[in-house]
């Protein structure tokens, strides 16, 4: 018989996703600044377009730096119970689990627009009096920004999780990249129900919220209260989707050289047994860790601009990124491990987890049919 | 010498205006006529810049956003004095000499608190019907917009907005709404950005709510998801709608990705103009089935598709289509820049470079209206000003032209189907117009 005192098992302390353990290991660094060359575009184009009365020029232009910290969870816990004839139980406390991902999306739009209005003026010249048109401008605006994008959408974001009646949490995190405006966080967070749930946590972080930004952009809300007296708009906003359920199950536990299986959840405790040697008191423990995981994002823009219900043109487009990319994230099962000195109750950031610090990268996406590394 | 028409211009001087239709023949000939076309119309100004608006403001300016509905209801949407806008509501008596305005009433303006206690910010769209309903798309105080019906002028009630589930299911609406079409019973056509549960992709989306409720009866008519009748390839947006009381409707579409946007050239080979293709579609609302393409775009030639679509018109749709009864489609097809055609009921009436009744070259056109009877009404921009025209198959006639004079005040300009609502089922038109006094108007023609 021998006791193991409380003992601290993280991937990080405090728990961050970014040094967590990554949902598709052999991916590396998926979590990845990702810098597109199809993510720039044009919107539209349209030069002296001849609409009755009116003549309409308008561009619009846009490029998106999106980056991504994870997909990936964290993970901690804090064990503590005693070892003897062949078995192991260990009260779990203080659990928690964090499942999702980090990234920021900046985008760059500018927008021109020249509305000319037709008046007939009577120019006299005795019997060859005639009526000339002539154009007058009727509006001139021209924009140049850069925003992140999530921010704007922060409040909307945050309302589609409640309505959902589900545990994701959507925050400004630090920065993922210095490309970036501003990095977020969106990712489901489990406390306390480890054992309950019989040794699973199951996370399922979704966003998708198609929704016009242009109220919520200064310059581009001034853009649309100048079209008002025309009874006209400007809509333009992001299409972001972004899903990754995942499941982790705790598989074994390793005192020294001694691991404990066939674990039991119960009354707060998970239990296991061994056909090796009673380690006695020893120095380290180790946790074994499965996870399964599925993933997919999209990302895209629509932008639409309409004169009264006689004139519109639109526009949209999406990236469904793994698609693009011939991407195919296996869904595991993978094993994970995470040890520490038995009675620490602190935790380094888990630089061996396959998350790794957050940097810009290079793509590393998976090729199809086979690993990048 | 003085022409007739000149002669009952001078007239209308004294008796408000009465335009006699010209004697046109542009149309085709052989065909039976859908209606006969009017002898003349009479115009009347029904308000003017400077009158009182209910609420005691003034009425600043009309953009030219005008209905008229078959309760003798006119609908505009004006810019009072502070420069702010609404939507007011005239209640018309044609029984006298002269359309009166019976009764006036706000039916929104910005500031104003709705029922669910947000603040209009901007009315984006709006139709109404027969009965006097209202309908629109209303940005509020929290910068997110909503689907809003007003029944039995008791004010505007919330139908739809952000995370409101589909109708019958299956995922939440999202934060833009867009064009919409209100019918009999209430029935709303709406175009909207939503969120399927089923994927994480946002789409658009045509959506028929009955009764101007979301439940169970309501329905996805189509979407971004489907593909585009005949092609391998799904449309990435829709743009603006118009739907007839018995479910027909049209709207425009937009191309397949982001790179099959169009791209014009000059001659020196610069690109002049980049666009996404646009089509049109049409279809009933209660037959998923009866999707077709109306008109193609160069850019599903280029997929080797022209096969299917060579009894349409090709060019670009950048106008508000319309429908009328039987499903006859009236649209502008976009041949190239400087050339547009109309169309109706899959034929050609007339395109730029045509001659108009009074004989004066069209240099661009509006969308067209097309009334209960069938009739179609456009506006064309031409060397001498503008004209605004009737066509019934056999025969085109001019009933409105620049310089005429209605009620005494000469005609400077006037738009006409920048709405689809602008004639009633007694084939009363409703336009505005600016006048050489420099006052803004709202006009109702009567035909005689």
């Amino acid at each position: 018989m021998a006791e193991i005192p409380k003992t601290l098992i993280a991937t990080s302390d405090p728990l961050s996703i970014c040094n967590g353990f990554a949902l598709f290991p052999k991916l590396g660094a998926f979590r990845s600044g990702y810098v597109g060359t199809n993510m720039a575009n044009t919107i539209f184009s349209v030069n002296d377009e001849n609409l009755l009365l009116f003549r309409l020029s308008a561009n619009a232009k846009y490029e998106v730096i999106f980056g991504l910290c994870g997909p990936a969870y964290a993970v901690e816990m804090e064990l503590e119970g005693s070892t003897g004839n062949g078995s192991i139980e260990l009260a779990v406390a203080g659990d928690e689990i964090q499942a999702g991902v980090l990234f920021g999306f900046t985008l760059s739009f500018v927008l021109g627009i020249q509305l000319d209005t037709m008046k007939f003026n009577w120019v006299w010249d005795g019997w060859n009096s005639n009526l000339e048109p002539s154009w007058s401008q009727l509006l001139n605006f021209h924009v140049n920004l850069e925003v992140d994008v999530i921010e704007f959408i922060y409040e909307c974001i945050k309302k589609g999780f409640e309505a959902k009646d589900e545990e994701t949490t959507f925050k400004k995190v630090a920065h993922i990249s210095n490309q970036l405006i501003a990095s977020w966080g969106m990712y489901d967070e489990r406390k306390g129900n480890f054992v309950s749930n019989g040794g699973e946590m199951v996370a399922t972080p979704t966003l998708n919220i198609p929704i016009d930004i242009t109220p919520m952009i200064e310059p581009l809300a001034a853009f649309n209260v100048t079209l008002k007296p025309l009874f006209s708009r400007l809509s333009f906003g992001p299409l972001i989707g972004i899903q990754i359920p995942v499941t982790v199950k705790m598989k074994s536990v390793t005192l020294d050289y001694t691991k404990y299986s066939n674990l039991a959840f119960a009354a707060g405790k998970v239990s296991g047994t061994t056909t090796g040697a009673d380690p006695g008191d020893a120095s380290t423990i180790n946790v074994e860790l499965e996870h399964t995981a599925g993933f997919d994002i999209s990302f895209g823009l629509f932008c639409n601009l309409n004169l009264v219900k006689l004139f519109n043109i639109g526009f949209s487009t999406t990236w469904p990124l793994l698609k693009t990319l011939g991407i195919e994230p296996k869904l595991g099962p993978y094993a994970n491990n995470k040890s520490n000195t038995v009675g620490k109750t602190t935790a380094k950031a888990c630089r061996e987890c396959g998350s790794g610090s957050p940097a810009i990268f290079d793509v590393i996406f998976e090729p199809p049919g086979g690993f990048a590394i | 010498m003085m022409r007739r028409r000149d002669f009952i211009k001078l007239m209308g001087g004294a008796l408000g205006a009465v335009a006699l239709t010209s004697c046109g023949n542009s149309g085709n000939s052989d065909e039976a006529p859908i209606a006969p076309i009017p002898n003349g119309y009479t115009f009347y100004k029904v308000l003017s810049s400077g009158d009182a608006l209910p609420g005691g403001n003034t009425l600043g300016a009309i953009p030219g956003t005008v209905m008229l509905n078959n309760a003798n209801e006119v609908h505009f949407y004006g810019i009072d004095q502070t420069s702010t806008n609404g939507f007011y509501e005239l209640l018309m008596d044609f029984n006298g000499s002269r359309p009166v305005v019976a009764q006036k009433r706000k039916v929104v303006r910005e500031g104003d608190v709705l029922k669910d206690s947000k603040v209009v910010t901007q009315v984006n769209m709006a139709d109404t019907n027969r009965h006097g309903s209202f309908a629109a798309t209303v940005l509020t105080d929290d910068k997110l917009t909503g689907l809003y019906l007003e029944r039995e002028k008791k004010g505007l009630e919330p139908v739809a907005g952000f995370l409101t589930p589909l109708p019958g299911g299956g995922g939440k609406f999202g934060a833009n709404f867009g064009d919409l079409d209100l019918h009999d019973n209430d029935d709303i056509l709406i175009v909207s950005h939503f969120a399927p549960s089923d994927t994480i992709q946002g789409y658009q989306g045509l959506f028929y709510l009955p009764g101007g409720e979301v439940n169970q009866q309501g329905r996805i008519v189509t979407s971004t998801r489907d593909q585009i009748p005949g092609t391998d390839s799904s449309p990435t947006g829709i743009g603006l709608v118009d739907m007839h009381d018995n479910g027909n409707y049209v709207m425009q579409i937009y191309g397949s990705n982001a790179n099959q946007i169009q791209q014009t050239t000059d001659m020196s080979g610069a690109n002049m103009n980049a666009i996404a293709p646009s089509m049109l579609m049409g279809g009933n609302v209660k037959n998923t089935f009866s999707r077709a393409l109306k008109s193609s775009s160069p850019a599903l030639k280029t997929l080797g598709k022209s096969v299917f679509f060579a009894d349409v018109p090709v060019g670009a749709i950048k106008y508000g289509p319309r429908i009328g009864a039987s499903n006859n489609a009236a649209f502008v097809i976009h041949v190239n820049d400087n050339h547009q055609v109309l169309y109706y009921s899959g034929k050609q009436v007339v395109g730029v470079g045509s001659v108009t009744p009074l004989g004066n070259v069209i240099a661009s056109l509006s969308a067209p209206v097309v009334g209960s009877d069938g009739l179609l009404y456009y506006q064309a921009s031409t060397d001498k000003g503008l004209e605004l025209m009737v066509y019934n198959g056999p025969e085109l006639r001019t009933i409105l032209s620049k310089d005429d004079l209605v009620d005494g005040s000469v005609l400077r300009s006037f738009f006409h189907g920048f709405l689809p609502d602008q004639v009633d089922s007694s084939g009363r038109l409703v336009l505005t117009g600016d006048f050489e006094d420099g006052s803004t108007s709202i006009i109702i023609g009567i035909p005689i």
